[in-house]
C-alpha cells in the first residue's frame, strides 16, 4: 500500500515532470514492489561536459527510483537497467548509484527537488571524472557479507606499502561480539600456540571495486592480481591449518584499494571466510613428507574438487570495523584532548574528578596512563564515579585500571594502589619521565607536601595539572604548571588566590572556596563513620573535569604555558562565569631555611615609592614600608605578594628611616580578611641609598618594634633592604625568629641572602 | 600596546593627570606608552607632555607645576585686552552681525567666520606659555601617536587632531591638516561655557572628492569626555579617521562622579552646567561597561581607570597619605592660579589612584 511520503513523492515526480516534460519525464506510472515506490524517470542532460575517464553519459538517460515507505524521513535508491556506469566509482553492483556518502547529506524538506539536483551533480562530476579526487579518501570495495559471522575490528597497520606482495599471518584477538586484527607476524616468526592467527595475504594489484560474488569469478581476478589457483588453494590450505576444529577459516587478504584522508595510498583489509566444514576438508589437501604417492593424488584429487566447489559457491566476507590509525581519522582530531594521543600521563587521585579525568584522557588514545590511589571503592560513589558494581571493594587505582583496560586499545594501564605523595617521593627519577601529571587529589595536605619536597625533584618535573571542585560542585579552579617550574601546586594556587581575592572579579566563586561558606554542604554520606564529602553529581564532575582540562590542555599548547581558570558551572537562574588567569611568577630565594617567593612586582613597586620620596623628599632619603604575604612554617617558605609605603608615623632622615607603626595592625587585619587568610604582615622594607643591603642596629630595634605592633607575627618577621653597590641595585633579605628563652622582644636572625636585582643571587 | 587617556575637566584635569603621569614614571611605565588620547583640559597636558620630547621627566613636571600655579585665565584676559585684538574682535562682532542679518533676509547661512574670537586669542597665548608655534606633526616623545579630540558642532561628530590626519568621518580627512599644535589644543579645550568654538572653513578629502566645509570646533569633552573611543579596538578603519587598537588601556578621569547634596543648581548656568556633568557621567559610566565588556571578550588585556570622583570605599590597599575623593571632588575646572597644596592634592590623588589601581589589575605590566 502507498504511504503518505510515497503519495508525496508521486506528487513531486508529476510536479517536475510538469515543468518541462522534454526535461524530466516520468516514464511510467510509478508501482508498488514489496514495501518500495518505483518510478522510472528520463533525465535531458543534452551537451554535458566529458573528461577523459569520465563517465560516458547520453543526452538523456533513464533511472529507477525506489522511494521507502517512510519518505522522506528515509532517502530514495537509485539505480540503472543498464550496465554502462558498472565499475565507476560510487556504482555499486554495477546498477545502483549511490548519491550520499552519508544520511546526513539527505535534507527530508528537499525531498525529492533536492535529490534531482544531487544527482545532476553527480552525473556532472562523473563525467569529467571528479567523483574520487586524487587527493581525497577513496571509496572502499564492496563484496557479500557473511551476515553470521562476527565483524573484524582491524587495529593493525598494514604490513606492507600498498603495491607489494607479502604473506605471512594476522594475529587474532577474539572477543564476545567481534575479532580483532591486532598484529601481523611473518611466517618466519615463531609464534605462541595459545595465540589466535589467520593466514594472509597481500596482493600488489586491486580486484574491482565489487569484489565477484561466485568462486571462480573471485580466482580470475585474483590471478589478474597475481595469485595463481594453486597458490589460492594453497593460501586456504594453510589457513585452515590455524583454525581450530569446529570454526569457520579466515583468509585475510590485503589489496591496495584504499586512500586515507590526506589521499595517500592505503591496503584495503578483507576477510574471507569459508565454512568449518570446508576448512576441515582443506586441511587435508596439504601434502606431508611421509605421503605416498597415492596419499598425494588423493590430497590433489581432494583440491580439485574443493576448487571446483569454489567455483560454482557464493564467496562471502566478514564485515570489518576499521580502527587502524593510517585510515580511521579520529573524531577528536584537532581538540584540545588529541594532545593527549601518544602521551605518558600519571593521574593522582581516582575519585570523584581523578575517575572521569582518567576515562576522558584514556578515550584521547594516550600511550601509558598510570593511576594512583590508596582508598577502596564503596557502595555510595557509584552516584557520581565511574566504578562498576563488580568494582566494589578493590582498590580504586586497581578498578579504574580495569574500566579503562576495556576502553582503550594499545593503551598500558598501570595502577598504583598507593599514597600520592609517597608514590612520587619513592622514585624521584621517575616524576619526570611522564608527559603531563594531573592531580585531582583535591588534597590540600598532599598538595602542600609535594610544595615542602619541591626541590627534592632538582627543577626536573613535568607538566602539572591540578584541579579542585567547591563543595557544592558547582565552582572549579584548575592550576596549570609548565615543566621544570620553580614552585609547584600549592604555589600555583596561592597565586590563584591571590588573584582571585584582590581582584575579586568573581565574588561567588571565590566565597565558594576561601570563605566559611567553602565547607557548606559538606555531608557525612554514612553519618557518624566517614569523612565529610562535598554534594555534586556525575553530571557536575564530568562537567569540570572536561571544561577544566580542555583549557588545561590549550594552555599547555599555548607559547607561555602556565595560569589558571576559575569557571562555574550554569545552573538555572545563573550565569555561566569564567576566567583565565596568568599566575604571578615568584622569584625565589633561599634564606636560611626558608625559600622566599616574591611577587616580581615587588621591586618595581618599590623604585616608584623610592621615586616618589624623592620627589618630596631628597634623594639622601631613606624611605621604606611594610611587607604583606604568608608565612608557611609547614613548607618552609614565606611569599611576599604585596609592599606598601610608610606608616604615617615613619621617621625619614638622610640615612635613616624608622618604619612607622601606626595603622599596621589594622591594615594586617583588614588585609587578612579581605584575602581570606592569606595576606598578611611578614615583614618591612627600607632603603639605603648608595649603599650595601646590609642590616644595621637600627634596621633590627625598628623591626622588634613593628613587630611587637602586629602581635599575630611577633614570632618571626623578614626585612628587605634595598641598596646599590657599584651602581648595582642589590636586596638583601632577613629572616628574624624570637629566641624563645630570651626576653619577648629580642629577636636573632635566622638566615639572610643578598642578590641583584637583574636576577643573579651575591 | 599601552595607550593612554586623559579626560577633560579643566585645571582639575590637568593636575590630576599630572599625578597619573607621576605614577606611570615611577612604575616604569611611561616609555612604554604608545598612543595618547586627549580631551581638553586633558589636552593641554597631554599635548605638552607629547610634544616635549627632549624634556626630562621632572622638567615637564616642573614645568606643568608653574604653569598650573600660574594658571591661564589672567593671560586669556590679558591678550583680549590687547588694544589690536579688541579692535579685530569688535570689528568682526559688528561685520559678522550684519552678515547675519542680510543672510537671515536672503535665507542663506552666513558666509563669514567668527574671527577672531578669544578662542583665538586663547590659541595665541598656548604658542606664548607652551607649544611656541609647533605643529601637530613635530617630533614627539618616544614618537608616540596623540589624538587631541573636539567636537564639531554642525554635524555633531567628533573631530580629531592627530599627529597624522584630523578631521571627521562626515567631512573626511583635512587636507592641510598640519595645523598648530596650539590651535588643536585650543579646539579642544573651547568649554563652551567659557571659550566661543573655534570657526573654520577648511578643505576635506573625502570619497576622492575635495570639498570646503565650514566647522565650528568646541570642547571635545562635549562628544567623549574621556578620548577612550580611539584607543579602543574593533574600529574600522575604513570609517574612522583615527583607530590605535591597544592591548592595554590607562583611562585617566578627572571627572568629579555623582555630586553631594550641598549645591542647588536653580539659576540657568549651574542648571545647564550640572545637566551637562550629569550627561557626561552617564556616558563615562557606559564607557567603563564597554570597557569591562572589551575585557571580559578578550579584546583588551586589561585597562585601569584612575577616576578622580572614585568612591573610595571600593579601594583597598591605600596608602597611609592617601588623598580621599571630598579632599578634591570640589576643585573647580578653570584655569585660575593653583595654589601648591591644591597642587598636591589633586595630583596626589591621581598618583595615588593610578598606582593602586595598576598594583591591582595591571601587574603583569610591572
Amino acid at each position: 500500500m502507498t504511504t503518505a511520503g510515497q503519495q508525496r513523492a508521486i506528487q513531486e515526480l508529476e510536479r517536475l515532470s510538469s515543468i518541462d516534460p522534454n526535461e524530466f519525464e516520468l516514464i511510467d506510472e510509478p508501482r508498488q514492489y514489496e514495501n518500495w515506490l518505483l518510478a522510472t524517470v528520463s533525465i535531458r542532460l543534452g551537451l554535458i561536459e566529458q573528461r577523459a575517464g569520465g563517465l560516458d553519459l547520453r543526452e538523456r538517460e533513464q533511472f529507477i527510483l525506489w522511494i521507502p515507505s517512510d519518505f522522506p524521513f528515509n532517502r530514495p535508491h537509485l539505480t540503472v537497467s543498464h550496465e554502462r556506469f558498472a565499475g565507476f566509482p560510487h556504482v555499486t553492483w554495477k546498477h545502483s548509484i549511490c548519491l550520499y556518502q552519508s544520511s546526513i547529506e539527505w535534507n527530508p524538506s528537499d525531498g525529492l527537488y533536492g535529490f534531482f539536483d544531487r544527482l545532476r551533480l553527480w552525473l556532472t562530476r562523473a563525467a569529467i571524472n571528479d567523483m574520487d579526487p586524487i587527493e581525497g579518501p577513496l571509496e572502499p570495495p564492496h563484496y557479500n557479507l557473511d551476515s553470521n559471522q562476527k565483524p573484524f575490528v582491524i587495529r593493525a597497520n598494514a604490513p606492507c606499502p600498498p603495491g607489494e606482495s607479502w604473506y605471512g599471518l594476522a594475529v587474532l584477538r577474539k572477543n564476545q561480539n567481534y575479532t580483532e586484527l591486532v598484529n601481523w607476524m611473518n611466517l618466519s616468526e615463531e609464534w605462541q600456540t595459545q595465540e589466535h592467527l589467520a593466514f594472509a595475504v597481500v596482493l600488489p594489484n586491486p580486484l574491482p571495486m565489487e569484489f565477484p560474488t561466485k568462486g571462480g569469478n573471485l580466482f580470475r581476478e585474483l590471478e589478474k592480481a597475481g595469485m595463481d589457483r594453486k597458490e589460492i588453494l594453497r593460501d586456504l590450505a594453510l589457513a585452515a591449518l590455524l583454525t581450530p576444529e569446529g570454526e569457520p577459516l579466515y583468509l585475510v587478504v590485503g589489496l591496495p584499494m584504499r586512500r586515507a584522508s590526506d589521499g595517500s595510498p592505503r591496503q584495503h583489509i578483507a576477510v574471507w571466510t569459508v565454512s568449518s566444514e570446508t576448512a576441515g576438508y582443506l586441511k587435508k589437501v596439504l601434502p606431508d613428507e611421509s605421503d605416498s604417492q597415492e596419499l598425494l593424488n588423493i590430497r590433489k584429487d581432494l583440491g580439485d574438487a574443493i576448487m571446483a566447489i569454489f567455483e560454482l559457491s557464493n564467496i562471502t566476507w566478514c564485515k570489518i570495523l576499521e580502527d587502524r590509525a593510517e585510515i580511521v581519522v579520529r573524531r577528536d582530531n584537532g581538540t584540545p584532548m588529541s594532545w593527549f594521543n601518544g602521551k605518558k600521563v600519571l593521574i593522582l587521585g581516582c575519585g570523584a574528578l581523578g575517575s572521569w579525568t582518567a576515562e576522558i584522557v584514556a578515550r584521547a588514545n594516550p600511550r601509558q596512563i598510570e593511576l594512583v590511589d590508596d582508598s577502596l571503592v564503596k557502595p555510595g560513589i557509584l552516584a557520581r564515579q565511574n566504578f562498576e558494581s563488580r568494582h566494589v571493594g578493590l582498590n580504586k587505582s586497581i578498578a579504574l585500571a580495569d574500566r579503562l583496560s576495556a576502553i582503550t586499545f594499545g593503551c598500558s594501564v598501570v595502577p598504583h594502589p598507593d599514597e600520592a605523595h609517597k608514590f612520587l617521593l619513592n622514585d624521584i627519577a621517575r616524576f619526570q619521565e611522564y608527559d603531563v601529571v594531573i592531580d585531582c587529589t583535591a588534597s590540600n595536605i598532599f598538595q602542600s607536601k609535594l610544595e615542602r619536597d619541591w626541590t627534592k625533584f632538582d627543577s626536573r618535573t613535568p607538566d602539572l595539572i591540578s584541579l579542585i571542585i567547591d563543595s557544592q560542585a558547582k565552582h572549579t579552579l584548575c592550576v596549570v604548571v609548565p615543566k621544570n617550574a620553580p614552585g609547584g601546586i600549592w604555589n600555583a594556587y596561592l597565586g590563584l588566590k591571590l588573584r582571585l581575592t584582590s581582584e575579586n572579579g568573581l565574588p561567588n566563586i571565590t566565597s565558594a572556596f576561601y570563605s566559611t561558606r567553602a565547607t557548606d554542604g559538606m555531608f557525612q554520606p554514612e553519618p557518624g563513620c566517614s569523612d565529610p564529602t562535598f554534594v555534586g553529581s556525575t553530571a557536575d564532575i564530568f562537567s569540570s573535569a572536561s571544561n577544566a582540562l580542555n583549557w588545561a590542555i590549550s594552555n599547555l599548547q599555548g607559547k607561555n604555558p602556565g595560569g589558571a581558570l576559575a569557571l562555574s558551572t550554569p545552573v538555572h537562574n545563573s550565569k555561566y562565569a569564567s576566567e583565565v588567569m596568568e599566575l604571578p611568577r615568584f622569584r625565589e630565594v633561599q634564606v636560611g631555611n626558608y625559600r622566599v617567593r616574591i611577587s616580581p612586582h615587588i621591586f618595581t613597586q618599590a623604585k616608584a615609592w623610592i621615586k616618589q620620596n624623592h620627589r618630596s623628599r631628597s634623594q639622601q632619603h631613606e624611605t621604606g614600608g611594610l611587607l604583606w604575604g604568608f608565612w608557611d612554617d609547614a613548607i618552609g617558605g614565606i611569599w611576599i605578594f604585596d609592599l606598601s609605603g610608610p606608616p604615617s608615623d615613619s621617621r625619614h632622615d638622610p640615612g635613616h628611616f624608622i618604619c612607622g607603626v601606626r595603622g599596621t595592625l589594622e591594615e594586617h587585619n583588614r588585609r587578612f580578611d579581605q584575602s581570606f587568610g592569606l595576606c598578611g604582615f611578614v615583614g618591612h622594607w627600607h632603603t639605603h641609598p648608595n649603599l650595601p643591603s646590609y642590616q644595621s642596629s637600627v634596621d633590627m630595634s625598628s623591626m622588634i618594634n613593628l613587630v611587637s605592633t602586629v602581635g599575630q607575627n611577633q614570632k618571626r618577621s623578614l626585612m628587605m633592604i634595598l641598596g646599590s653597590v657599584h651602581e648595582m641595585d642589590t636586596a638583601g633579605i632577613y629572616v628574624y625568629e624570637s629566641q624563645p628563652l630570651r626576653r619577648k622582644h629580642e629577636m636573632i636572625t635566622v638566615g639572610s641572602a643578598q642578590f641583584d636585582l637583574d636576577g643573579d643571587r651575591t | 600596546m599601552i595607550g593612554l587617556a586623559l579626560s577633560g575637566g579643566g585645571s582639575r584635569a590637568a593636575a590630576f593627570h599630572l599625578g597619573c603621569l607621576r605614577a606611570l614614571d615611577d612604575l616604569g611605565l611611561i616609555d612604554r606608552i604608545q598612543v595618547i588620547s586627549t580631551i581638553s583640559g586633558g589636552s593641554i597636558i597631554g599635548a605638552y607632555f607629547a610634544y616635549s620630547p627632549h624634556k626630562s621627566f621632572s622638567d615637564f613636571d616642573s614645568d606643568m607645576c608653574m604653569l598650573l600655579k600660574k594658571g591661564l585665565q589672567k593671560d586669556i584676559v590679558l591678550e583680549v585686552l590687547k588694544p589690536k585684538n579688541l579692535i579685530r574682535s569688535s570689528m568682526n562682532g559688528l561685520v559678522e552681525k550684519f552678515d547675519r542679518f542680510v543672510s537671515s533676509i536672503l535665507k542663506k547661512d552666513p558666509s563669514l567666520l567668527r574671527y577672531p574670537t578669544r578662542t583665538d586669542m586663547f590659541i595665541d597665548v598656548l604658542n606664548r606659555e607652551l607649544f611656541a608655534g609647533l605643529k601637530v606633526s613635530a617630533k614627539r616623545r618616544n614618537d608616540m601617536d596623540i589624538v587631541i579630540g573636539a567636537c564639531e558642532l554642525r554635524t555633531g561628530t567628533a573631530f580629531r587632531f592627530s599627529n597624522r590626519r584630523a578631521g571627521d568621518w562626515k567631512h573626511g580627512e583635512l587636507i592641510d591638516w598640519d595645523i598648530d599644535l596650539a590651535c588643536a589644543v585650543a579646539a579642544s579645550a573651547a568649554y563652551p561655557f567659557l571659550l566661543p568654538a573655534l570657526d573654520r572653513r577648511w578643505r576635506f578629502q573625502k570619497n576622492g572628492q575635495n570639498t570646503f566645509h565650514r566647522v565650528i570646533l568646541t570642547d571635545g569633552g562635549v562628544y567623549d569626555n574621556l578620548g577612550v573611543q580611539v584607543l579602543e579596538p574593533s574600529r574600522d578603519p575604513d570609517i574612522s579617521l583615527h583607530t590605535f587598537p591597544c592591548e592595554y588601556l590607562v583611562v585617566c578621569n578627572a571627572g568629579r562622579g555623582q555630586d553631594d547634596v550641598s549645591s542647588i543648581p536653580v539659576d540657568f548656568v549651574p542648571r545647564v552646567a550640572r545637566s551637562l556633568e550629569i550627561a557626561h557621567r552617564r556616558v563615562q559610566e557606559s564607557t567603563m561597561r564597554r570597557l569591562h565588556h572589551l575585557r571580559e571578550t578578550g579584546q583588551i588585556k586589561g585597562f585601569v581607570m584612575p577616576y578622580l570622583g572614585q568612591q573610595d570605599i571600593k579601594l583597598i590597599n591605600l596608602p597611609s597619605d592617601f588623598i580621599t575623593r571630598s579632599d578634591v571632588v570640589n576643585y573647580p575646572t578653570d584655569f585660575a592660579p593653583m595654589s601648591d597644596e591644591w597642587i598636591r592634592k589633586l595630583a596626589g590623588r591621581g598618583e595615588q589612584l593610578t598606582k593602586n589601581l595598576i598594583y591591582r589589575y595591571l601587574t603583569e605590566l610591572l
